[in-house]
């Protein structure tokens, strides 16, 4: 992560720029996620459009942050979660859902994910949520 | 890159909604839905996360409807006429699709009160 500070009108700004990797079988949502993203300075390095993609992006990239649809082809969230939290326990991974089931979202907060954001999600709750966990 | 975004959007509900009505067209009762239901609960969910960040919100509500149909039916649960009115929905989805401000409050509210009555 790149971290960029500077002043700007005596008030003292630190911009935590991240490499962001997105897991989401939804084009529309990779699209709009990598731009409120961008708008917020960090770089998306990948984007997954599956369980089993994601986990090999991850991998590979070895983001600062990955952004995890919970219903995916292939792999589904939680499945993704256990695997890349045994291979990597630092990995930070947000989750992004339409799931009303709250018993499943908390299933994958335990297994390591560190927050979650529903859909349809607002760019500023989703800056707000990725600025906290990039804080941690 | 917003535009983008809708263009994209619209595309994979108007998928989603197609992947609906192929199933349904497989559906020669309610049996055949309960068979489905996974199926269908797959694209339902989509549309509901997909359809209010395009000012869909009114397709967003009905999907969430009957989203939650499927998953009492996934839990076993039953009632009776489930497929007429998934077939209605269906329709009603892809006129709102193509009319911008198709009013779907009448079956929001149809759809709400079946799904209170979907019963064990």
């Amino acid at each position: 992560m790149f971290i960029y500070e500077y002043f700007y009108y005596d008030i003292f700004v630190t911009i935590r720029m991240a490499n962001i990797l997105i897991g989401d079988d939804s084009s529309a949502i990779r699209i709009i996620l990598k731009e409120i993203l961008m708008m917020d300075g960090h770089n998306v390095v990948g984007e997954g459009k599956d369980g089993d993609e994601t986990i090999v992006l991850y991998c590979e990239l070895r983001p600062d942050l990955l952004l995890l649809d919970l219903t995916m082809p292939k792999k589904d969230g939680l499945a993704v979660i256990r695997e890349i939290i045994s291979k990597h326990p630092e990995a930070k991974i947000i989750l992004i859902t339409a799931s009303d089931d709250q018993e499943y979202i908390q299933h994958c907060l335990d297994s390591g994910a560190l927050s979650s954001i529903s859909k349809p999600f607002s760019f500023k709750n989703v800056l707000k949520v990725v600025s906290k966990i990039l804080a941690k | 890159m917003y535009e983008d975004f809708i263009k994209a959007a619209t595309i994979e509900i108007n998928e989603e909604i197609a992947g609906i009505q192929s199933l349904l067209n497989c559906c020669k009762n309610n049996l055949d839905l309960y068979a489905n239901a996974e199926k269908i609960q797959k694209h339902t969910h989509k549309i509901k996360g997909l359809a209010p960040m395009v000012k869909k919100d009114d397709l967003g509500l009905l999907s969430s409807l009957l989203d939650s149909i499927l998953k009492k039916i996934m839990k076993n649960k039953k009632s009776t006429d489930l497929l007429e009115i998934f077939s209605i929905s269906i329709d009603e989805m892809k006129k709102s699709m193509i009319f911008n401000n198709y009013d779907l409050d009448k079956i929001n509210k149809r759809v709400l009160q079946i799904s209170s009555n979907v019963y064990l």
